[in-house]
């Protein structure tokens, strides 16, 4: 009987526990939670920060700078100033009608100013946080502000977030962007011999509208944000950032237009490219070789000879070898002007020679990398065509 | 003598590995980063060469004293004044441990998922089904652990082959001569929580066919072996050495980051549970071990009436222990994991000295 009225008194215990919001100040209904998918951060002047949430939702909230209307579809922006990060977010929640949960936060956009200003400042809220995860993908504004960013994509039809998963995930397209984790940048961040790279993203006009979007802007992935120590320096863009791919392993696809004898155009589509940073010590002198094997395919020509045969194909690779080597070229150039290792060129040398690296190589490593020799051997090779082979009409060119 | 009441070595070592995987997924990751950097994962090497030493050591005093506890093995070598002493030391770093897990406990819960919980709350829950299961004795928790140790394990290897394919080798090499001693310091960490297998032989009255210490200690040592290597793997090589160093729940931010097809995902709560699981059987497990040492300390009979006492006195203690998580952080690293090796390897090791020097060993 006993026995019977403690279990009797542990299930109703149980059940009343289930709305016990006194002691589990943590419990949110679903239909009592703002998701925030993307995030943007500015530096507003005299030490303050601007936040930008694009919510997914079509109420007004009155607050700082919130749409008072919008489209179903579209994202409602809020924005608050503040002089933390965590200080803006807290007034949100003094005004915003459900609570914000950062748990399913996927980018995280900073403005230019702040980048220059210090970057990691920007991201110890993110990263401190019990709620985001560090698998979020964070980008620049180049040469802009992320509130404008995030205005401007934010068409009546146009999920944020959406977008820019749309675009980041695109990345392998053109190869001179990539996708980033925070977690590897936060490793970048914290090697004090390496500097970091972050994609950047920039306001561009590509699509024409009509209505209240006529004047709204595309957001596109151009390259990347250079950052050393804590500040961005500059970005690097189209080839040079598809010399930083070749070197990360991060090139997948792209395009390289080369010229036949008679100067028509060839279009080769990459297939793929692997990269082996391999620093030797030769008579105590450190050298770095970066190998690159890159395979492509013929996917569009213009003129109309054969380009099949061996001699013509040896002519082709060696202009892809060429121009490979000219992206990389132009990174390492880049990299050794502003002595900003983000290459990963000192994480090869203290992988290889431990030793040697702790006794001597990091010592003063911003000179010994603008000095460093570094050799770049490209190795391409065109595998293949697709539908058809010989241009159409071709024979009859010929004669 | 009887063997009514009794766990076999094998429930034993079950007991000792599931209360090692509370403070693994706290601490071991984090610790031996900080000190032996991408290093980490040979840690554990050391400190199995360590616990399969102190196996033997227990294996040969209990050769001797077959049916007593450990702690009347220590009164018959060290004599009755000095090993009420060591005793009374031992129960002192247990108490304080008991209430530095239950704080941690508590704590953890609020800095992963309940930040604004009142921590209240969850330290009395656990205390009420501590304070019921401690009165059914040491063979229900042990029967109870043979069904939790196999469900924390599936999890666990479940969440490592998850993560297998973000482990970057790079974040794991390079490893050189350079990397011995902080690897050699960074052990102690692991040692101080393998070193729990003694307490858990306190209780050497209440286990049988301690003949086979050495048999199921050695298999033991190698499981613990595997599973804090692949821990530590899959911290420092998903994670990099640098951001776990300063994680306090470094395996809980790495398993927070884990998408199974891109789909689903927040699979920490699963870890949330073994935790919790895991803490509630280091907290049964070291509070029986302390209430049968209070039974041998003062002569009780039996110990189940201090259980009420006992348990409100640890609510107390768990709150006058640290004020806040940094100063139960730095007391874990800078006074638990050294006290942790002197009474569970240093001082078994003495006892076992002195009773070779008096052929009581």
């Amino acid at each position: 009987m006993k026995r019977a009225f403690v279990y009797l008194l542990i299930c109703i215990i149980s059940v009343s526990l289930t709305g016990c919001g006194e002691i589990y100040m943590d419990k949110h209904e679903i239909n009592e939670i703002d998701l925030i998918r993307a995030v943007g951060l500015d530096n507003i002047g005299d030490n303050n920060i601007r936040m930008i949430l694009p919510l997914l939702e079509t109420q007004s909230t009155g607050g700082r700078g919130s749409s008072e209307s919008s489209s179903p579809g579209q994202s409602r922006i809020v924005k608050e100033d503040g002089r933390t990060i965590f200080e803006a977010e807290v007034k949100v929640h003094s005004y915003l009608m459900k609570d914000l949960s950062w748990h399913h936060v996927q980018f995280v956009i900073i403005g230019e100013e702040a980048a220059k200003e210090d970057i990691v400042k920007y991201f110890d809220f993110i990263t401190r946080d019990h709620e985001p995860r560090l698998s979020m993908l964070p980008l620049i504004a180049e040469n802009d502000s992320a509130e404008n960013i995030i205005d401007q994509i934010n068409t009546s039809n146009t999920v944020i977030a959406k977008k820019l998963k749309t675009i980041t995930d695109g990345t392998g397209a053109r190869s001179v962007s990539s996708k980033l984790e925070l977690h590897d940048l936060i490793k970048m961040l914290d090697n004090k011999y390496a500097s970091s790279y972050i994609p950047s993203i920039r306001l561009v006009k590509r699509i024409e509208r009509q209505g209240e979007d006529k004047d709204k802007k595309d957001v596109e992935l151009n390259g990347y944000a250079i950052i050393k120590g804590r500040r961005l320096i500059g970005y690097i863009n189209d080839d040079t950032a598809r010399g930083l791919n070749f070197i990360k392993n991060k090139a997948e696809d792209g395009v390289i237009i080369l010229k036949d004898k008679n100067g028509n155009q060839i279009s080769m589509e990459m297939l793929g490219a692997h990269t082996d940073i391999i620093p030797k010590i030769k008579d105590n002198k450190l050298e770095v070789d970066i190998k690159v094997e890159a395979g492509f395919a013929i996917a569009e020509y213009e003129g109309y000879k054969d380009i099949f045969d061996k001699k013509t194909l040896d002519e082709i690779v060696k202009a892809e070898n060429k121009i490979v080597k000219q992206n990389i070229d132009s990174v390492v150039n880049y990299a050794k002007k502003n002595k900003a290792d983000f290459m990963g060129i000192g994480d090869s040398v203290y992988h290889k020679y431990p030793v040697e690296w702790d006794d001597y190589y990091k010592k003063n490593w911003e000179d010994n990398f603008a000095n460093i020799k570094i050799n770049i051997d490209v190795k391409s090779k065109v595998s293949r065509t697709f539908n058809l082979r010989e241009v159409t009409r071709g024979k009859e060119n010929k004669k | 003598m009887s063997q009514k009441g009794k766990i076999t070595v094998y429930q034993a070592m079950l007991l000792f590995i599931t209360a090692t995987y509370t403070p693994a997924v706290r601490l071991i990751s984090s610790v031996t980063s900080k000190e032996a950097k991408q290093a980490a994962w040979l840690t554990p090497f050391i400190s199995f060469i360590l616990f399969i030493i102190l196996i033997f050591i227990i294996h040969s005093i209990y050769r001797k004293y077959k049916d007593v506890s450990f702690m009347d093995a220590i009164y018959d070598i060290m004599g009755s004044f000095l090993g009420k002493i060591i005793v009374f030391l031992y129960l002192i770093t247990l108490i304080i441990l008991l209430a530095l897990y239950f704080r941690y406990f508590a704590e953890r819960l609020a800095m992963s998922i309940y930040p604004h919980a009142d921590i209240n709350f969850f330290i009395i829950v656990m205390l009420g089904v501590v304070g019921i299961t401690l009165r059914h004795g040491i063979v229900n928790i042990a029967r109870m652990n043979e069904i939790i140790l196999p469900f924390i394990t599936v999890i666990f290897i479940l969440l490592s082959l998850l993560l297998l394919p973000n482990i970057k080798i790079e974040n794991l090499t390079p490893i050189s001569y350079k990397d011995i001693l902080p690897v050699f310091n960074a052990s102690f960490s692991v040692t101080a929580i393998w070193v729990y297998v003694l307490f858990v032989f306190f209780i050497g009255d209440k286990i049988k066919n301690k003949e086979e210490i050495k048999s199921y200690g050695i298999k033991t040592g190698v499981f613990l072996l595997v599973y804090t290597v692949l821990m530590i793997v899959t911290s420092v090589g998903v994670e990099g050495y640098s951001i776990i160093a300063r994680a306090p729940l470094s395996y809980f931010i790495v398993i927070r980051d884990v998408s199974i097809f891109g789909i689903i995902e927040r699979v920490e709560s699963i870890l949330i549970a073994t935790w919790l699981l895991s803490d509630f059987i280091i907290i049964s497990v070291f509070s029986y071990i302390i209430l049968e040492l209070l039974k041998s300390l003062f002569n009780f009979n039996d110990a189940k009436p201090l259980v009420n006492v006992f348990i409100i006195l640890l609510y107390f203690l768990t709150f006058y222990l640290a004020i806040n998580v940094f100063e139960l952080g730095a007391y874990s690293e800078k006074f638990a994991i050294p006290s942790n090796v002197i009474f569970g390897l240093v001082i078994p090791c003495i006892i076992w000295g002195v009773g070779k020097v008096r052929r009581k060993v």
